[in-house]
């Protein structure tokens, strides 16, 4: 895995609450056994009409999206589904953070194994930036992940959380299945203790 | 559910077998509470009569709007000595290929109460119950180069067998995902120790065999194949074979079971977008211009089509046992229609397809 | 004994392998379920890496999410979706996966087949490639969705980094009147906090209507706990779960079974334990319900009248009513009972077992669905639908004028060909009503099998209550 190293982007503004996985990848095309070609169904039915058309009215559409890294959105982002075509389609699209107030559980954790980093603000600072990119679509934001901030264009910085060993892991490149396979020791010693105490599905039977 | 199905009544007798496969239609529909959305189209000899074309851009579109298309028959004897574009079997080629129905099944299978009418000796015969499955938009009736060309002495014909690996990979597994409801054997017939086209068909047959490790998979070769069909017809479960192969085995197994009449056929593909298949239903027979008009054809192929149409069409599996339970029981009457030399008068094509509406 | 646990507690500490200072725990998974939708990439990912899967014995795979539910005597026409079961099928074999395939027998949806085969068992942890996981918690089990990579590292460890969610007692009391049933429960917990309401938790439910719950209905109550935006939901086992389980395939036998009983019955939360969040509902004042919206909180009693924006203080909340009522073209002010509908969908792994159907036949039988609708009634699995069969249901549906299918998600999720048109309304018994969920431009309205087989007879969205 590449590192995660700082960005500067200017941002797709999507002032939408809830936007669930099933809009942000359609399950229709979820039959691929690949992980390719995602970016261009990225909000396929937002983005296109009946025809196939681009909709001139939606914000990934404008000419201002392309090359774009940085999507601010409303509530709850990647509610329903836990689907990981949702993050493979966002980087794929070229997203690599996503800033909201709140993001559902399993999307959260399936952005973060695919290098698109969930930024959590407050409402109060969410309607700033929002007002921002609304008065200026050229805005820039830089992201820095070592020190936790999204760094405004006056120089202010905006502190955001994030789970340690996920910053850890982001920052060195760390795949985290190869961390968890060094854990060999500590998973075969579980397993030779009998495993859980409360599993009876290995029972034998009779 | 609605039963949105295309009526291509055709040529000869298929006109009057098809009347009496739509009146056992119609009778499930009601009698099942399905609501039946028939159209009608043209088709062989008839459009080139009506249109100028064996196969016309209405029919096509009908075809493709349906979820199912019931054929009569297709041939009229003034287009015998006609080039095969122009033929009304040029019509059926077209369909077929316009649809994608590239499975061919035809269940061979022996009725208890017409097994005296089956060329072979009984306990050859009795039990017989197999499918074949026939490759039908490819290989030799589809290849290229084809044509007549050069003069005198040098007049050259020429006609293709080809296949890719995909067509013969999908047609194996149709054949293969049968035979698991049936008695989960597979037998691939071929050419190969001749043909190039055979040996692909082979290799391509065991790799997806492997897929399917609860089945069993035997190849003959097609010479043999025609003389196990009469030497042991009660050894096959599924038969798959290349589109002339299979033309001609077919046939063969037709008659084993009594009478050319009874047989139906289903050919399925995959073009619809809705993840559901196309599929044509129709009897085996030709259009048999001799006995055309006389209400004397055997509506039981035709009105099997119809069963099978249910069953794979519809998933209407009940619906599809009550018909095929209908043909048998008006089959054990003795009331049927006279190329299965019923013991009393034969009964017309009408009053056979009525008899079979009462008996759902 | 220390200080007093919940389930969940007991549950994540007995699974933990280890806990390093700031990190995630190492937390061991009893059981991986696999479909055919989110675990291609995963099997590529092993393969790349030139791993085994390190339990095989404990995984089990299904195909469902793509599986035609018209008929199994043909192969699957779609040929991306018949690739995507191959696949899984050829992936299950090479790793040594037991599962069931589309013709086997047993297929069908994989919520449905882990608790009908008995793998699903309580104080187990159990996950799966699909956010409805929680299902499995009606047994008292830690079950929660994954996504494809996690699906990998279970593959490859059987183990998962987590943190521990927060703790929500979910509190249930009352009788259940006539025509209300556990989807309306969880209906109206997700309409009173929201579809974030339950973001960083678990769920445990609790209280005499759940009790008075068959497994069956605490299915449906645990599936939709990831609608509400909880990982999971549990319901402690009790006499009833023990019941279910006597006998399954896959359940303890004899000695062992004695056994398996004596650590269950521990299982259930401690007395004077803390729950990080609290909440409760008067099961005897809930009325069935029915979404009106585009995301499952939107939903109101089926006596209830479309909400108006105008009414909404939060601007953002406002808009997104207004667009939802756009997409659905609903009318505030204006109740939904009555709306005419055009399909009626009974299935899914919330509503698409033996309960669910003898409910739903409760209605119809002796009635006809309205000629304007069509109706589908999916089986959660092949032994549902042989069960349903020999217990003369099917007759029920077609002589009612419904479709009886094949088993699979179908509908739910519309991968597989039945789904609506745009435009059309569906009442239906499955989990999400999101913009196009059934179908590109379709219009949901999730339910009880109860009040979507009402619908069904009266072609409109109807109270059970006062059906004809």
């Amino acid at each position: 895995m590449t590192k995660f190293t700082s960005f500067s982007s200017r941002v797709i503004w999507m002032q939408i609450d809830n936007v669930d996985t099933d809009q942000i990848i359609p399950a229709r095309f979820l039959k691929t056994i690949s992980k390719e070609g995602l970016g261009d169904q990225l909000f396929y039915d937002w983005r296109y009409d009946a025809q196939g058309q681009p909709r001139a009215d939606f914000v990934l559409n404008h000419p201002l999206a392309k090359g774009v890294q940085i999507l601010l959105t409303g509530d709850n982002f990647g509610c329903g589904s836990s689907r990981e075509h949702a993050p493979w389609a966002l980087t794929q699209f070229g997203f690599r953070a996503v800033i909201s107030t709140s993001f559902a559980d399993i999307f959260k954790q399936n952005a973060l194994k695919n290098s698109l980093l969930p930024i959590v603000v407050s409402p109060d600072v969410h309607d700033l930036l929002s007002q921002m990119v609304a008065e200026n679509p050229f805005l820039k934001l830089r992201v820095d992940l070592a020190a936790q901030r999204l760094m405004l264009p006056s120089g202010q910085g905006i502190k955001f959380p994030v789970d340690p060993f996920a910053k850890h892991c982001l920052l060195e490149g760390i795949d985290e299945l190869d961390y968890v396979l060094q854990q060999e020791a500590a998973i075969a010693a579980y397993e030779s203790e009998g495993g859980s105490p409360l599993d009876t599905l290995g029972a034998e039977q009779g | 559910m609605e039963l949105n199905v295309l009526i291509l009544p055709g040529d000869g007798i298929g006109t009057e077998v098809t009347r009496e496969a739509v009146r056992v239609l119609s009778r499930v529909s009601e009698k099942f509470g399905h609501p039946a959305h028939l159209t009608e189209g043209l088709l062989g000899g008839v459009a080139i009569h009506r249109t100028g074309t064996p196969l016309p851009e209405e029919t096509v579109k009908l075809a493709l709007a349906a979820d199912a298309t019931l054929m009569g028959a297709v041939g009229l004897p003034e287009f015998d000595n006609v080039a095969p574009e122009k033929r009304p079997e040029k019509g059926l080629l077209g369909i077929r290929k316009v649809l994608g129905v590239y499975a061919n099944l035809r269940p061979v299978k022996t009725y208890h109460a017409l097994i005296d009418a089956s060329p072979l000796k009984n306990h050859l015969v009795e039990g017989t119950d197999m499918i074949i499955v026939r490759e039908l938009t490819g290989g030799l009736y589809y290849g290229t180069p084809r044509g007549i060309s050069g003069s005198g002495e040098e007049e050259r014909g020429v006609n293709t067998m080809t296949y890719t690996r995909a067509e013969i990979a999908r047609i194996a597994r149709m054949a293969f995902h049968l035979a698991r409801n049936r008695r989960k054997k597979v037998t691939s017939v071929d050419k190969s120790n001749v043909l190039e086209t055979s040996q692909l068909w082979r290799k391509v047959v065991v790799e997806v065999a492997a897929g399917f490790p609860d089945v069993e998979l035997d190849h003959l070769l097609v010479d043999n194949c025609a003389m196990q069909l009469v030497l042991n017809p009660r050894r096959f479960d599924v038969v798959v074979t290349e589109n002339m192969f299979g033309d001609i085995l077919s046939d063969e197994g037709a008659v084993l079971a009594g009478s050319i009449g009874m047989l139906p056929s289903a050919s399925i593909g995959d073009r619809k977008p809705s993840g559901a298949w196309v599929g044509l239903y129709e009897p085996v027979h030709g259009s048999a211009p001799d006995l055309a008009g006389q209400n004397k054809a055997n509506p039981f192929g035709a009105i099997g089509s119809v069963a099978a149409m249910l069953e794979y069409s519809f998933g209407l599996k009940e619906e599809a046992a009550a018909v095929n339970a209908a043909i048998e029981a008006v089959l054990n009457s003795g009331r049927v229609t006279a190329d299965l030399k019923p013991a009393g008068p034969p009964a017309t094509t009408e009053q056979v397809g009525r008899a079979v509406c009462e008996a759902i | 004994m220390g200080t007093p646990r919940t389930i969940i507690e007991k549950i994540w500490d007995a699974h933990v392998v280890s806990q390093p200072e700031g990190a995630p725990a190492l937390l061991y998974i009893d059981l991986q379920l696999v479909h055919e939708v989110t675990s291609p990439q995963a099997f590529d990912g092993l393969r790349a890496r030139g791993l085994k899967v390190r339990r095989p014995d404990r995984t089990f795979g299904t195909v469902d999410h793509s599986t035609p539910t018209l008929t199994r005597l043909l192969p699957i026409a779609d040929p991306i979706a018949a690739a995507q079961v191959a696949k899984l099928e050829a992936n299950c074999t090479e790793f040594g996966i037991p599962f069931f395939d589309f013709q086997h027998q047993n297929q069908g949806v994989v919520h449905v087949i882990g608790p009908e085969n008995g793998l699903t068992q309580p104080g187990m942890t159990v996950v799966c490639g699909d956010s409805h996981t929680a299902t499995h918690g009606a047994f008292g089990a830690l079950a929660f969705g994954i996504g494809t990579s996690e699906v990998e590292m279970v593959l490859a460890s059987q183990c998962l980094l987590q943190r521990p969610s927060q703790s929500f007692r979910v509190q249930v009391d009352g009788a259940l009147g006539a025509g209300v049933s556990a989807k309306d429960v969880i209906l109206a917990l997700i309409a009173r906090i929201g579809i974030g309401g339950g973001t960083g938790c678990v769920f445990e439910f609790r209280g005499s209507a759940i009790r008075a719950l068959s497994m069956d209905e605490r299915m449906t109550v645990c599936n939709m706990s990831i609608e509400a935006g909880a990982r999971a939901g549990l319901i402690a086992p009790d006499d009833v779960t023990y019941e279910y389980l006597a006998g399954r395939t896959y359940a303890p036998k004899g000695v062992a079974w004695d056994q398996a009983l004596a650590r269950w019955r521990q299982l259930p939360t401690d007395e004077g334990a803390i729950y990080n969040r609290e909440i409760s509902i008067d099961a005897a004042g809930l009325e069935p319900m029915i979404t009106f919206g585009t995301n499952p909180g939107m939903g109101m009693p089926i006596s209830g009248v479309v909400p108006d924006p105008a009414g909404v203080a939060d601007a953002a909340e406002r808009d997104a009513l207004i667009k939802a009522l756009k997409y659905m073209d609903l009318e505030p002010g204006k109740p939904l009972a009555g709306k005419p509908i055009n399909v009626v969908f009974i299935g899914s792994c919330t509503n698409g077992r033996i309960a669910d159907l003898r409910a739903a036949a409760g209605v119809l039988k002796g009635r006809k669905v309205n000629p304007g609708v069509r109706m589908l009634v999916v089986p959660g699995s092949q032994p549902v639908k042989r069960q349903a069969e020999a217990e003369g249901l099917d007759r029920i549906f077609r002589d009612a004028g419904a479709e009886w299918r094949e088993a699979g998600c179908s509908m739910c999720i519309a991968m597989n060909g039945d789904q609506l048109q745009p435009g059309q309304y569906s009442v239906s018994t499955s989990n999400r009503n999101f913009e196009g969920r059934q179908g590109k431009g379709g219009r949901t309205f999730l339910a009880s099998p109860l009040t979507a087989a009402a619908s069904a007879v009266a072609g409109a969205v109807a109270d059970v209550r006062t059906l004809a």
